[in-house]
């Protein structure tokens, strides 16, 4: 069957072919014919590329065979172009002129994204990685972070299997804040700070990753977490195009925690002498209760077209994704629409775009204190049963932290609504040759609501129906307007200028929350929050301990400018500075200017290099620059406020009256000094490429300061009235080496294989946390809540360590009783005294490893085979430790007396007389090395579907195939951003899933 | 494109750049600037008084801290649950760190001191002497007493400091001192009103109370070592003493009144006549969690109280509860006068339902657990002594172990509606402890005033419970024992144990645990908390931690 379509195909090619040429034959007359073939590189002869002579419509297109003829005068210059290819000219002399075409994969005139402009590859001076379309990953995917995994060396990402979670983690290059915010700065079609959600992964064209500061800084302040451009796709001159692609995936969970089933655990307790206080004869796998396949369905319709002076594109997007949780799920609609005009004689060209869509969201309990289905699906005991005779959920209210998972489900259910619009305006204004003035509009409104009820028949929440809702509001409004000059003298030196200015205002958390409880019954759920009876002192309220204060406005303004001088590509000189100011910090310190430079010097220009003839590109870069993090901060965050506190009855001197009135307490201290974090980075690399471009490369260098860093520092309640200040005080280093690597190692007619692999090895280190007028103390970090352990941390941020250092005792094996002991330290020293003990104490602990990888890498592989093509992609992360708190928990012994479940392996691996195996230690301080087929995807392309379609690709991806790795917990790919990386939670960890996902692309 | 365009343009562009550099931006949801309302002021003062109700204030650390330190109740685990790095045990067995959480409630103090400060400057006048402010001066002086009382040398925080000023800890008979003179400066100032609207608020009375407490331990207080104090260590404001009580017993506002228990029922408050003063909880009006309630029910109760047929108090609590606080033996021993309804608050042996419905009344309905009546024994055997840990809470035998203290009972709603928090008033400073802290005085050598002995106070004492009058003049120790009855569980024991010499005596299973609380008298004051020695680098720790 494919191969009559793959000849089908043929024959209607070749007619197509036929036709052009006869109509092209027509057009020369009385001239010069001239014949050839052209071929690719490995001498294949290539089909369809167009002969055209140079300012002319006399043409034609290369048939089967390669060949073309066509009519031209000699002295004249033929221009040979094919997608995929690079474009060359050539310029008659003879009447059979022969061309080998060169593949534009890793193209040097690839245009690169740089941030109020663009570059082309050859003359970039800063680390940045560009990835296309097609080398995204696959998978039910709606964040960008998701599709990036892997793909860009120093982009560490780490994934999450729950529909509603996105990303755990994303970090570049090593964290450069303490402050939680690690994100980078995503700019979408030029457009700083868009909320990417309002961006299906199908409308992206490519993503440029701006990784060092020399690149980022124009940027200034909000990029010190590195900036990714992404590029929409957009309408091109021609005939409507029409895309569908589609998919649907299915999700099943990846090695999940292996419990005793109700025979293990009652034969367990009987062979240790256990009594089990809540044995009902049931048999029950709260897992399998749980958890379910997981199914999402993706639709993508995209229309795009236009003609010489207007282009449009417009696309709807559907997806509803169910997880592998009972209850969790979510849909989300999204639509994009652009288009583009030139007018005054193409001088000005003016764009509109609206993009919106909604989102609604369901979520489970995942709550510390056993509250969590996560948690609770393990925990809860399989000698109960899932309900009682009379059909109500089995509750055993007796048992502390112990709630019935199915219950927790439906009982405490929640749904989050977000609806986005976002309006753009574009405008550019070509004033002379090389001259043009840019202006970008947005504007962005996102309301967010959030319900929630809790049922009579909650587990967690007595109040006999409780409703609550949240309702917020944000408003983003931006404006950039920057010119660039773009000229070429002398054909040699080119020189770019750019300046700019932007201003934005975003109002955010307008909004407010309410909650009542005591309903007659369940029916009204948190639809009439009026009709509760019982209401709280404070039923109605807009700020939380989330930092939600209400409505926050923040504006900021920046000045920037860059200059880029090129002389014949062979040597380049950047240099960029930002002037940024926010209202977000103190009064003090509200402008700050970030500056960079850097140059390149391509080594392969020069003739002492192309005369070795080894390489085809060799580029020496060089980078210095300075950028910010201001992100993660609010006006509530450097100003003096009130805040409510508790209350108290005012009597009114004249009528007696008793009125409850709220107290006033300084909310912070205030620092007037307070202002955005610092980083500088140096980041040196060499680009190379040899054997004709099958094998190119990169490697780097960086050293990354960040100084200024922000923190909560305590302060002496001697001279303030609150405990605690945020001031700019510290400093963390990263350095690290990044290579990577792209190869063709076979090409040739039917048969490609490129291959990429990306290796990055970053060392953190926090190198003060301290000055003289703030002292840090000891930040322990990070209580897992462990039973009988309820304030030990098992973190700590220690100067001359990186973050995510685990500060934990030591586990010593066992006493002569069978109980677990630790090796005790000195309290001066804080070395080991050579003695154990079973009640470890804070002296006793000490470092234990840290959750930073050593190496990171991605590996893609591409096969292709005539119409078939395969994709491996490999992803691993070396050298970084995890704290196994499922297993310390789920180990417990103690927690088959209280009536909850266990591990299978504790029959074997815990000595039953152990009553502190949950403490926290070393032993469950495990290596999370893992190795992983990331992505296994075939596909196939239909040409040319009977002359219906212009081609259809059905494909089928597994993510998540095999991962090799010596980590006991269900999977090692744990959080590593933020300040407690490398804790494998138990309470709100979504297990890992393997997906299956079938889909087709369409293109009409 | 015509010349005037690119010229709008750009002169566009330029006005656009230079005009729009304003960042000022409102902060639109928050009060800003203090409300100029006259409630508002009054919100201002109210803010001071309860600095302490909270989580680390008065709460739940306080009382394991200073209370467990004890010869009244104790902390235990079960299997190593409740353990949780030695917080109730270190307490229990004298053997306290830097970072023990019953440490931590220095900073809550100080930051009420840097507080009240702040709101003497602003509405005190220039010296901050207004007679508007005296009840701020009383909270600040009674939060110095506290912090004195339990770390010795402090910080004397009598001003707001500059930025750049060193604070360093005064020794603490100079505190002791400052507090005095402080007082007598204050207490013309304020009112004598005692009702509802100074309730939980510094009068008059609570400032004399507080002053009495001061001279109890004026010996305590004022030696140079506190290593040194003993049961003779002379106290040169007995006779003062004496007089502070009797201005308050001569007001005649306060009065022991009949019945005990009632006095610490969830619904007590303005109307107990014997509260001087104390912490107003009300975890309904206040709903913030570790604020408007406490959680010692939680955990003085029966550890299985919400799996009982009936729970002790007539009710299923409707969340599991702690119960790793018990008795120490010799404690619940002391409770043993006849007709004293004291002792109905000492659980020990088979256990019967009271009736929250009905004041609390004991039924005759026994307190059934898994089909066998709950019975406390007054012993407590462990299977880890060196953690006071008496196994897994699945065996009802282990959590059968050690007598319960009922004195704080909850209700209901306390589970279902507000996790665990009760509204119990707790009383800081009572009319009982006025008379026998006079009695004590005159059996210290004071002379003794209006007709009054120190058997006839400590007998008005215990006409209220219905026992037995002392008959003849009480030695001291019956005296001490008489306020071991009295004040179980209101915070003050650890103090009187050091005035009388016993902090150090062998009790329950203390000494067994940590031999060398015996002779390591520098735990008489607190351990600098942690988090304190990292903000102030200049401080030294307390000798011995």
């Amino acid at each position: 069957m494919l191969n009559v379509q793959f000849k089908m195909k043929r024959i209607h090619v070749q007619s197509f072919f036929f036709a052009l040429f006869l109509l092209s034959s027509t057009l020369a007359f009385a001239q010069n014919k001239v014949t050839g073939t052209v071929s690719d590189k490995s001498g294949e002869p290539l089909i369809g590329v167009n002969v055209l002579e140079k300012g002319t419509t006399n043409g034609c297109i290369t048939d089967v065979d390669g060949k073309y003829s066509l009519t031209v005068e000699k002295g004249k210059t033929l221009v040979f172009s094919f997608i995929g290819y690079q474009k060359q000219e050539v310029k008659v002399t003879q009447s059979v002129v022969n061309v080998t075409m060169s593949e534009d994969s890793e193209l040097l005139d690839e245009v690169v994204v740089i941030g109020y402009g663009s570059v082309s590859r050859k003359d970039v001076t800063s680390s940045i990685s560009t990835v296309k379309a097609k080398d995204l990953n696959v998978g039910a995917y709606t964040e960008p972070g998701q599709l990036l995994q892997g793909k860009v060396p120093g982009l560490v990402i780490v994934q999450n299997s729950d529909p509603n979670g996105g990303v755990n983690s994303i970090t570049l290059r090593g964290a450069s804040t303490l402050n939680g915010s690690t994100s980078p700065l995503y700019v979408v079609d030029g457009i700083p700070g868009v909320n990417l959600n309002l961006i299906s992964p199908s409308d992206i064209e490519s993503i440029d990753v701006l990784r060092d500061a020399s690149a980022t800084a124009i940027y200034g302040s909000k990029a010190a977490n590195g900036v990714i451009m992404v590029t929409t796709k957009r309408g091109q001159d021609g005939p409507a195009r029409v895309t569908y692609s589609g998919y649907a995936a299915w999700d099943v969970i990846h090695n999940d925690h292996e419990m005793m089933s109700a025979n293990e655990l009652r034969a367990y307790a009987k062979a240790n002498d256990l009594t089990i206080p809540n044995d009902l004869g049931a048999n029950t796998d709260w897992a399998d209760e749980v958890q379910r396949t997981g199914f999402t369905h993706n639709h993508n319709l995209s229309i795009t077209g236009g003609n010489k002076s207007t282009t449009y594109n417009a696309s709807v997007n559907y997806i509803a994704q169910d997880g592998i949780i009972k209850g969790v799920g979510n849909n989300l609609f999204t639509v994009r629409t652009y288009a583009e005009t030139k007018t005054l004689k193409d001088r000005l060209t003016l764009g509109v775009g609206l993009n919106g869509n909604v989102r609604n969201e369901w979520g489970v309990l995942r709550n510390g204190e056993g509250a969590s289905v996560y948690n609770a699906m393990y925990y809860y005991s399989p000698l109960v049963p899932v309900r009682n005779e009379d059909g109500t959920w089995y509750n055993d209210q007796g048992i502390s932290q112990f709630y019935n998972p199915l219950a927790l489900i439906y009982e405490d259910q929640s749904r989050a609504t977000y609806k986005r619009l976002q309006a753009t305006g574009k405008a550019s204004l070509k004033i002379m040759e090389g001259l043009s003035l840019n202006a970008n509009f947005s504007y962005e409104n996102q309301n967010y609501s959030y319900k929630s009820y809790s049922s009579h028949q909650s587990q967690t929440n007595q109040r006999e129906g409780e409703a609550s809702r949240k309702t917020t509001e944000d408003i983003k409004k931006l404006m950039e307007i920057y010119g660039n000059y773009d000229k070429t003298f002398n054909d040699v030196h080119k020189l770019s200028l750019m300046a700019g200015y932007s201003w934005e205002e975003q109002n955010n958390g307008d909004g407010f929350a309410a909650k009542g409880y005591n309903f007659y019954d369940d029916s009204l759920g948190w639809n009439n929050i009026g009709m509760a009876n019982s209401w709280d002192a404070d039923p109605v309220w807009t700020s939380d301990s989330s930092g939600w204060n209400g409505l926050s406005t923040i504006r900021m303004i920046s000045f920037y400018g860059r200059a880029n001088y090129s002389f014949n590509s062979k040597y380049v000189v950047q240099a960029a500075v930002r002037r940024d100011g926010s209202s977000t910090f103190g009064s003090n310190n509200r402008w700050a200017t970030f500056p960079s430079a850097s140059v390149a010097w391509r080594l392969s220009e020069e003739d002492f290099i192309k005369n070795l003839g080894i390489f085809d590109d060799l580029k020496l870069h060089a980078g210095w620059g300075q950028s910010g993090n201001a992100m993660g901060f609010d006006i509530y965050s450097s100003r003096f406020y009130y805040q409510a506190g508790s209350r108290f009855t005012y009597t009114d001197p004249d009528t007696g009256k008793e009125t409850s009135y709220k107290n006033l307490n300084a909310a912070r201290n205030v620092n007037p000094d307070l202002k955005w974090e610092t980083t500088t980075m140096l980041n040196i690399g060499i680009d190379f490429g040899f054997f004709g471009g099958r094998l190119n490369g990169t490697i780097e260098y960086y050293n990354k300061t960040t100084k200024d860093m922000i923190w909560t520092y305590p302060v002496s309640t001697s001279y303030y009235p609150v405990g605690w200040m945020v001031a700019n005080v510290g400093k963390m280093n990263n350095r690290g080496v990044e290579l990577s690597l792209n190869a063709t190692p076979v090409q040739n007619r039917n048969f490609t294989w490129s291959t990429s692999l990306n290796l990055s090895h970053n060392r953190n280190e926090i190198v003060s946390l301290s000055n003289d007028k703030y002292n840090a103390g000891v930040l322990n970090r990070y209580n897992p809540a462990l039973p009988g352990a309820s304030t030990a941390t098992i973190q700590r941020i220690i100067e001359g360590e990186p973050i995510g250092t685990f500060y934990m005792w030591e586990w010593a094996g066992y006493d002569d009783k069978g109980v677990s002991q630790f090796y005790v330290h000195d309290a001066e020293t804080g070395e080991r005294t050579g003695e154990t003990t079973n009640t470890p104490e804070e002296k006793d602990r000490t470092i234990v490893g840290n959750a930073q990888p050593w190496l990171t890498m991605g590996w893609s592989n591409n096969f292709s085979y005539r119409n078939w093509d395969l994709n491996l992609f490999f992803t691993g992360v070396f050298g970084q430790k995890i704290f196994n708190e499922p297993r310390a928990y789920f180990s417990n012994i103690a927690n088959v007396s209280e009536g909850k479940n266990v591990m299978k392996s504790i029959a074997t691996e815990q000595k039953a007389t152990d009553n502190l195996s949950s403490l926290p230690s070393d032993r469950y301080l495990e290596d999370g090395s893992y190795f992983r087929l990331s992505t296994l995807t075939l596909g196939y392309t239909f040409r040319n579907f009977n002359g219906w379609l212009r081609d259809l690709r059905v494909y089928a991806t597994c993510n998540n195939v095999f991962t090799l790795t010596g980590y006991k917990g269900r999977d090692p790919e744990i959080n590593l951003g933020g300040e407690t990386p490398g804790c494998d939670t138990r309470s709100d960890h979504y297990p890992r899933t393997r997906q299956f996902l079938v889909g087709a692309t369409i293109n009409f | 494109m015509k010349p005037y365009i690119k010229l709008l343009l750009l002169l566009g562009v330029l006005a656009g750049a230079t005009s729009c550099t304003d960042l000022t931006t409102d902060i639109k949801t928050q009060y800003t600037t203090y409300p100029d309302n006259p409630i508002a002021v009054n919100a201002k003062l109210e803010a001071c008084y309860y600095y302490l109700r909270s989580e680390a204030g008065l709460g739940r650390n306080y009382w394991e801290g200073v209370m467990l330190q004890g010869d009244e109740l104790m902390g235990i685990c079960f299997n190593n649950g409740y353990f949780d790095n030695g917080r109730l045990f270190n307490p229990s067995v004298h053997n306290l760190k830097p970072d023990t959480p019953g440490v931590g409630v220095m900073s809550d103090l100080k930051s009420g001191i840097s507080y009240c400060n702040s709101v003497i400057l602003e509405i005190g006048g220039a010296d901050g002497k207004d007679k508007v402010v005296a009840p701020v001066r009383a909270i600040r002086a009674f939060y110095h007493f506290l912090m004195m009382d339990l770390y010795g040398d402090v910080p004397l925080l009598d001003h707001t400091p500059a930025a750049d000023e060193t604070i360093d800890r005064a020794p603490r008979a100079d505190v002791a001192r400052w507090i005095e003179q402080e007082l007598k400066e204050i207490i013309p100032q304020l009112t004598e009103e005692n009702n509802a609207d100074t309730y939980g608020r510094p009068n008059k009375w609570m400032a004399e109370a507080l002053l009495a407490k001061l001279y109890l331990n004026w010996g305590v207080y004022t030696c140079s070592d506190v290593t040194e104090v003993t049961n003779d260590t002379p106290n040169e404001k007995l006779n003062e003493l004496v007089s502070v009580c009797d201005e308050i017993i001569q007001s005649k506002v306060f009065e022991v009144g009949t019945g005990y228990r009632k006095k610490f029922f969830p619904d007590n408050g303005v109307h107990i006549k014997d509260f001087i003063y104390a912490m107003d909880f009300d975890p309904v009006k206040v709903p913030t969690k570790y604020v408007g309630g406490h959680q010692l029910d939680r955990f003085m109760t029966f550890k299985k109280a919400n799996n009982c047929d009936n729970g002790p108090w007539g009710f299923v609590n409707a969340k599991s509860v702690a119960g790793a606080y018990v008795l120490v033996p010799e404690c619940a021993d002391r409770f043993n006068l006849p007709g004293d309804e004291r002792n109905e608050m000492i659980l020990g042996g088979p256990q019967y339902v009271f009736d929250y419905t009905n004041g609390y009344a004991k039924t005759d309905a026994p307190l059934m657990y898994k089909g066998q009546q709950v019975n406390y024994t007054r012993e407590l055997t462990f299977m880890d002594p060196a953690k006071f840990d008496v196994g897994a809470d699945s065996d009802p035998a282990n959590i059968m172990k050690g007598y319960h203290l009922g004195k704080y009972p909850s209700i209901p709603e306390d589970y279902t509606d507000r996790d665990r928090f009760g509204g119990n008033d707790i009383p800081i400073f009572r009319y009982a402890d006025i008379l026998l802290m006079k009695a004590e005085a005159i059996l210290r050598g004071a002379t003794a005033t209006l007709g009054q002995t120190p058997a006839s106070l400590m007998n008005e004492v215990r006409d209220c419970s219905g026992a037995l009058h002392v008959t003849g003049t009480p030695t001291l120790q019956e005296l001490l024992d008489e306020r071991s009855r009295e004040f179980i569980c209101e915070m003050w024991r650890r103090q009187d144990l050091i005035r009388f010499g016993q902090f150090e005596r062998d009790w329950g299973y203390k000494h067994d645990a940590n031999p060398g609380a015996k002779t390591e008298l520098w735990r008489r004051v607190l351990p600098i908390p942690q988090g304190e020695m990292e903000t102030n680098t200049n401080w030294k720790q307390n000798t011995g931690y």
